[in-house]
């Protein structure tokens, strides 16, 4: 049970190895998939359909790369942050000032919150059909703005419920303190709440950004040729028989990768988006 | 709520003025700061929602020029009446009883593998959680070449071992087997994270109690750690029931629904009645069968849940994941 005990036997030295190494095939075998994919991104064409395929690339290429972006990455990652980065500074100019009432006006857990957040569990192909006849009316089809509208609603309550809680755990005091001293209510927030609630947002705010840039379903729906987010431009290459495994391997390496090293930092905020507010209530 | 000392110190007959007039002022400032994000999700809750409900009480045929006419309950006569809907709700109901205990059981056995390490948890966790944070569409694809028939390296592993491999998600009887297969595959280790909360929050005396009483692992486990894990079986069987209704990129990468419509669920059954037919009646009849079923299914499992709850005094723990790490 102890973390650090240099009193091991030999005996169980032996089974904290034989245990580390068990863990260390089971989660190469389960990330096989990840693997071939990131394998597959270094083979050139010629070597992408032989069967039995090679194993490690024999003739490792980064061309995949360059001609991934040519054919329609380098527009996914271009469109993909537009549409991610700008929805997610609505989700936090719209969520923050919302949080702060939720957090300091409302009990947690109550009634406002939870329905908040029940929107959050609702399947996207439910309103998604509203959503289409509503951009038929506006003309949002196939623009920026719309879908940026889209991502604003589909994350806003949750940025709301993470910055409302994270916000519950910043004492009162230091308001009241500002109050007495007699700051106008801009300066309470830009010198005080602000600086206090930096983890806060910048938590909801890439989680908020990994959101929109996952998403493929309203993609898929409210855009057509002008827009194409990273997952749309993924999929529509299955549309060919047989599409460049090989450059779109490396369009998926991209569209992950910067996910690999966020999650490291993020991953207890990750599933606890997923946990919404079921527990403890 | 919390008046500002200054107020509270005021002299005391002007007191109950001020706290009304600061009362009418905190309310008026809560309104300020929820208003603008309230009313942006009302309007894009609501618009859209009346657009739906229009939609499916009449014919509206967006590729077909017909005048949309009321049909009243018909689009729902209409899908009552279908074999497809039957079909891709068995299917979307095999995602949330049949995929959904598979991955509590082997998120179970992960948690308690994980458990047993006195260091590294959090690292070797951390990996198990990276199918997680991916889009659908890369996990559908990076799935797709995997398990290609004729170039992935699977097949050619069976093959090289003499068994004669199926074709996956090209095969019919292979197709569902195999989506269930990658959510499996993506939401395992979710519950294992939910489980290990669990399991680190029993406290090590039951565990030595246990041992002084003279227990066994297992019946340490069936006796001890079962049932007090249960609540969070619970929260990880709800939230899972609740995503296996949106499961629909990987559908669309692998199978497009098929072959045939043997992988086709409520989700892509709704789409391809609205994009690929555009008869937007039925899919947005569709629509709110879904919602309906989610909401009263969701509602009913709390319900039993809380039901439980009051009977044995336990209750649905709020999931504190920070305890993976303790």
């Amino acid at each position: 049970m102890t973390a650090f005990s240099p009193k091991l036997s030999p005996g169980e030295r032996l089974s904290t190895i034989l245990r580390h190494i068990a863990m260390t095939l089971l989660l190469l075998l389960f990330l096989a998939p990840l693997i071939w994919l990131l394998i597959t991104a270094f083979k050139p064409y010629t070597e992408l359909f032989i069967s039995p395929p090679t194993i490690l690339p024999a003739d490792a290429t980064l061309e995949n790369f360059s001609k991934g972006w040519a054919i329609g990455g380098g527009k996914g990652i271009t469109d993909s942050l537009i549409v991610s980065s700008i929805s997610t500074a609505f989700c936090l100019i719209l969520g923050y000032p919302a949080a702060y009432a939720l957090a300091r006006r409302f009990p947690p857990h109550g009634q406002l919150s939870f329905t908040i957040l029940s929107l959050r569990m609702m399947p996207p192909i439910v309103p998604v059909i509203g959503f289409y006849l509503m951009f038929q009316k506006f003309s949002l089809f196939d623009t920026y703005s719309g879908l940026i509208l889209i991502y604003t609603f589909m994350n806003l309550p949750l940025v709301i419920w993470l910055l409302s809680e994270f916000l519950r755990q910043i004492p009162k005091s230091y308001e009241e303190a500002a109050r007495i001293d007699g700051a106008p209510w801009y300066r309470l927030f830009w010198d005080i709440l602000l600086p206090l609630s930096k983890p806060g947002i910048l938590t909801a705010g890439i989680l908020s950004m990994i959101f929109a840039w996952n998403e493929f379903l309203f993609a898929l729906v409210l855009t057509g040729e002008k827009v194409i987010t990273l997952p749309k431009a993924l999929a529509s290459f299955f549309l060919f028989q047989q599409p460049n495994w090989g450059q779109l391997g490396a369009i998926g390496i991209v569209a992950i990768g910067p996910l690999l090293i966020i999650s490291f930092y993020m991953q207890r905020a990750l599933i606890r988006s997923f946990s919404v507010e079921l527990g403890g209530r | 709520m919390a008046s500002p000392v200054t107020i509270r110190v005021s002299s005391r007959p002007k007191d109950s003025a001020a706290t009304v007039r600061h009362n009418r002022a905190e309310r008026r400032a809560t309104l300020m700061l929820l208003g603008p994000a309230l009313t942006f999700l009302g309007l894009l809750s609501i618009w859209p929602f009346a657009y739906l409900l229009y939609a499916s009480f009449t014919s509206y045929q967006l590729a077909i020029p017909i005048p949309t006419e009321w049909v009243g309950l018909g689009n729902f006569r209409r899908i009552f009446a279908s074999s497809r809907f039957w079909s891709s709700l068995s299917i979307t109901l095999i995602f949330a009883l049949v995929a959904v205990p598979l991955q509590i059981a082997l998120g179970m056995g992960l948690a308690l593998l994980l458990n047993g390490l006195s260091r590294g948890r959090e690292i070797y966790a951390s990996l198990f959680l990276i199918p997680m944070m991916l889009a659908p569409i890369v996990v559908g694809f990076a799935w797709n070449l995997f398990l290609n028939p004729i170039y992935g390296p699977l097949n050619a592993l069976l093959r090289g071992m003499g068994f004669q491999p199926p074709a996956w998600a090209q095969s019919p009887d292979w197709a569902l087997p195999t989506i269930v297969l990658v959510d499996i595959w993506q939401w395992t280790p979710f519950v294992m994270v939910v489980l290990l909360a669990g399991l680190r929050s029993i406290p090590n005396r039951i565990f030595e109690a246990a041992r002084v009483d003279g227990s066994n692992r297992w019946q340490t486990f069936v006796h001890i750690v079962l049932p007090m894990l249960i609540p969070y079986m619970t929260v990880a069987f709800v939230l899972r029931f609740i995503d296996s209704f949106k499961v629909f990129d990987v559908v669309y990468i692998l199978t497009k629904g098929g072959p045939g419509t043997s992988t086709q669920n409520l989700a892509y059954y709704t789409y391809d009645m609205g994009f690929g037919r555009f008869d937007f009646g039925l899919a947005g009849a569709l629509s709110i069968v879904q919602l309906v079923l989610l909401t009263v299914g969701t509602m009913s499992i709390l319900a039993m849940v809380r039901r439980r709850g009051r009977a044995t005094g336990s209750e649905l723990p709020p999931v504190k994941i920070e305890r993976v790490a303790a």
